[in-house]
């Protein structure tokens, strides 16, 4: 007898497979795995991110890592189900020229512009920068007690990844800024490596690489 | 013989939603001992190891922990042995290793407890542990009880201390009676020596600590506990906590492995442990998978029971069916939404240590708000009046922070 999902041989009478864990023989149509391309990049504007502080999460997460806001109540984002029909190079681009420009009156006390509504993406997944002056990308640790404000974990990163825990660090100094927190691996942004500590701005569309993963920065 | 640990897994969904990309799931996996085993009991060799500084002194501490340790000889088994050693700069040797038959002859040996002196734990535990050392067995549960009232010197040798029993396979329980004792060092023990830390607030509470380990020693029929939780393709771990007894992170598991393994150790009699696993789902079509295989092996060496295991399907179906995939289980979902508020407040202390007041503010008053959810209406009161006090004055109280670390940990009752 094989797997009607992956076709590997089960033993008779067995209720899943022991490759897939799809269920054999039962009332329910056992599915098969999606064709190997839809594993990949989500559809854009699924909107994982935790509406109270803005941190990125999986789909499915209960509760914000962050916050700690329930993430599974009404009016929280939740992807779209099902049919990603969005090749990569479909992803939407921002235009440099459609950055809006914040009118004077709306420049808060302190004479400085509150940081630029910013984002990245990576494989088709967008991750929202929280509205902060200074916002840590990297890898949470409980173990070192890293919670940075961006956590690549969800997006595959890992000490295999390449990517430390406090990794990278954007700066809003009425442009955002990046510099590398002095990290393993290293930041490279427009193909070019940074030196640890040292501020470059980036600017919308630029290409980023953490360790290994490669991000595009947007800001809007 | 196999049923005497009974292992049940549930989702925080029975029903996920078919999406294209990857997503989280919950994994409840409970262990609990059965009815077979309601009347099994295992021996203890247990050494008390009592501060009698002259801080004991005050409030009667002093005679509130000998009327404690009299109680607890009272919960004994004759066949149970017992030590017990005082000290303050010095350890004293009140009972030396022995069977507690003639319970009235240990009571008057404890009456001769009274304080003076300094603390210096670490001689005193190293004379503990030879103690315990004269009967060790895998027929007995081995353990060193520490009530401490202060902070003592030679913290270093103290874990050494630790270490060392640890790989005896003597566990050490260390309790903190009042504020002014080190908890990181008590927590740290008992981490290192496979036993627990508490916080005993009134030395009226000394009697509920000691009987509360007697009985649990007592219990602890199930030894080398292990679960492992045996993953399909495709299928991630993403973090893996302990829940019940007590709520404790156990980190992240390598990526590239397809086992969780949990050493859940020792399991006693009649006390559910539970373990929270967050599963990354692959994206599937529609239909019903076994995303992963539990399996509990485990000792009963009191019944001569060596390898037994007990095993359990986690299952999980993908549905299209919108309505279907908003359906969660109450139950795993409050014990999320309670590991949720225990990380809060782990970095809420995190936090105000480090200097960050309006993070910690933050974070305690969102912990306290669903703990109140919850019904951990007095965890919930201290948390919110700790919050407040760090807003106004930039301090927590020892007292309170003291609890927050110690009960923050002890909302999740499972069976």
């Amino acid at each position: 007898m094989n797997c009607p999902s992956c076709h590997v041989q089960v033993p008779d009478g067995a209720t899943f497979c022991d490759q897939c864990g799809a269920s054999i023989g039962s009332a329910m149509p056992a599915g098969a795995p999606m064709p190997p391309q839809q594993f990949g990049p989500a559809p854009v504007g699924g909107g994982t991110t935790c509406p109270s502080c803005g941190a990125a999460f999986v789909p499915g997460t209960a509760f914000c890592d962050n916050c700690g806001a329930s993430l599974s109540g009404p009016g929280v984002p939740q992807p779209p189900q099902q049919v990603p029909q969005f090749p990569p190079q479909q992803v939407p681009q921002f235009p440099p020229q459609q950055v809006p420009q914040f009118p004077p009156q709306q420049v808060p006390q302190f004479g400085q512009q509150p940081p630029m509504p910013a984002r990245l993406m990576i494989g088709g997944q967008s991750i929202t920068v929280p509205q902060k002056a200074e916002v840590m990308i990297g890898r949470a640790d409980v173990a070192s007690s890293s919670f940075p404000d961006v956590d690549l974990t969800p997006y595959g990163a890992s000490p295999q990844t390449g990517v430390s825990r406090q990794h990278a660090k954007l700066t809003w100094q009425g442009a955002w800024m990046v510099e590398d927190m002095n990290s393993t691996n290293g930041t490279t942004v427009r193909g070019q490596k940074l030196v640890p500590h040292q501020k470059t701005q980036i600017n919308t569309g630029d290409p980023l690489i953490i360790g290994t993963l490669q991000l595009t920065f947007y800001a809007s | 013989m196999a049923g005497e640990v009974q292992l049940t897994c549930s989702t925080h969904r029975d029903n996920v939603p078919v999406l294209a990309q990857p997503q989280l799931a919950y994994v409840l996996l409970e262990m609990v001992t059965t009815q077979a085993m309601a009347n099994v009991q295992m021996p203890l060799n247990f050494c008390f190891v009592l501060d009698k500084s002259g801080s004991m002194d005050d409030d009667n501490k002093i005679g509130q922990l000998r009327e404690a340790v009299k109680h607890a000889i009272d919960l004994l088994q004759p066949n149970d042995i017992i030590s017990i050693i005082a000290f303050d700069a010095n350890p004293k040797t009140l009972c030396a290793s022995q069977t507690a038959r003639d319970q009235n002859r240990l009571k008057r040996e404890v009456d001769r407890l009274n304080a003076s002196g300094g603390t210096q734990l670490a001689p005193a535990m190293r004379a503990g542990l030879n103690e315990v050392r004269r009967n060790l067995g895998r027929d007995r549960v081995s353990r060193l009880v520490i009530l401490t009232d202060g902070q003592t010197e030679g913290e270093p040798e103290c874990l050494r201390e630790a270490d060392n029993a640890a790989r005896e396979g003597i566990s050490v329980i260390a309790l903190g009676l009042g504020t002014d004792w080190n908890e990181n060092l008590l927590i740290d023990l008992a981490q290192r020596a496979q036993g627990t830390a508490d916080y005993v607030a009134q030395p009226q509470q000394i009697v509920q600590h000691f009987q509360r380990q007697v009985q649990e020693g007592q219990g602890a029929i199930v030894q080398n506990a292990l679960l492992t939780l045996r993953l399909m393709q495709g299928i991630q771990p993403r973090k893996v906590w302990r829940v019940a007894p007590l709520i404790n992170d156990l980190g992240v598991p390598p990526l590239s492995d397809r086992d969780v393994q949990v050493p859940l150790g020792e399991m006693v009699k009649d006390q559910p442990q539970g373990i929270l696993v967050e599963l990354l789902l692959p994206p599937r079509n529609d239909g019903r998978y076994r995303v992963a295989q539990a399996d509990v092996s485990y000792d009963i060496p009191i019944s001569g029971i060596v390898g037994e295991h007990a095993r359990a399907d986690v299952v999980i179906s993908y549905t299209s069916n919108a309505a279907l995939a908003q359906m969660v289980n109450p139950r795993v979902m409050n014990i999320v939404e309670k590991v949720t508020a225990f990380k809060l407040q782990t970095r809420a202390l995190q936090d105000a240590q480090s200097g960050d007041r309006a993070g910690a503010t933050q974070r305690l008053r969102q912990a306290a708000t669903m703990l109140l959810g919850q019904g951990e209406s007095d965890l919930a009161r201290t948390i919110q009046l700790e919050a407040d006090r760090l807003e106004q004055s930039g301090q927590m109280s020892e007292e309170g922070k003291k609890t927050i670390k110690f009960s923050g940990g002890k909302t999740v009752r499972l069976g």
